[in-house]
């Protein structure tokens, strides 16, 4: 009955190895550092075209070149966080609120009724802000299981 | 601490091909520039008439045709409201923006 008891227990947790657990973590974080070091250099070496489609939008107006320097710079120190083993902690919860954050201005633009500028000046051009807000959603939930995968290291 | 360096390596080497991806794709289309359709007097996109260059982002919703991505070859690198060449470019398919020209 004991044997029963322990076989029942280990079976209601999620059948994760500490070593898939750690395999699953690198990967959120390589795919973090990926994308933000993509964004990020794209962003630098068209910053014209950057901070002109930021100056559009109604939240961030005359301070678009200070938002447009500042997200490329945030993106790479936060990546750099997540490269160094010790600080990854520290950068998952940057990315978390990096990606909450983007996501929140996005679904703003969209559902606040202002004309939307082009996607032309975008990173990832081919979206649609729609299709943009999803695709951060899943790098938030991406974030958040980094997170609990870290916590339960 | 051998697996902590072999991580920081591998991170790094993340970081600096994506970031190095990103520039190539970037920097390599340095003859190909997007123009505004300012004029819809010439309304198809794969016509050369009626584009002019700007560097910022000139589009608004509303509208077919806001912007297409043209190879302009052996031009220099146009300046702001420079028109388009009307021989010597090449129209990219698939480049064409939606929307339209809001200066």
């Amino acid at each position: 009955m004991q044997h029963l008891e322990i076989t029942l227990n280990k079976s209601s947790r999620l059948p994760l190895s500490d070593k898939r657990k750690e395999i699953m973590m690198e990967v959120i974080i390589y795919l973090f550092i990926t994308l933000f070091m993509y964004t990020a250099a794209s962003k630098i070496l068209t910053i014209d075209k950057f901070t002109s489609t930021l100056g559009k939008s109604p939240l961030i107006g005359s301070y678009n070149v200070i938002v447009g320097w500042a997200v490329p710079v945030v993106e790479i120190l936060i990546s750099l966080l997540l490269v160094v083993p010790a600080f990854r902690k520290w950068g998952l919860y940057a990315s978390f609120g990096l990606m909450t954050f983007f996501t929140l201005y996005l679904a703003y633009m969209v559902l606040s009724g202002n004309e939307l500028p082009c996607n032309c000046g975008g990173v990832i051009s081919t979206m649609t802000w729609q299709q943009h807000i999803w695709f951060n959603l899943g790098f938030v939930l991406l974030a958040i299981a980094g997170l609990i995968l870290h916590k339960k290291k | 601490m051998m697996n902590n360096i072999k991580k920081t390596g591998l991170g790094l080497m993340v970081a600096v091909l994506a970031f190095s991806f990103s520039a190539f794709t970037t920097v390599k289309r340095s003859t190909v520039f997007r123009f505004y359709k300012t004029n819809m007097m010439y309304p198809s996109a794969s016509d050369p008439a009626g584009y002019q260059y700007y560097s910022g982002d000139m589009c608004a919703s509303g509208g077919d045709i806001c912007s297409a991505e043209w190879d302009i070859g052996t031009y220099s690198t146009p300046a702001d409201g420079a028109g388009l060449p009307t021989t010597g470019v090449t129209y990219q398919t698939g480049s064409v923006l939606n929307g339209h020209f809001d200066l």
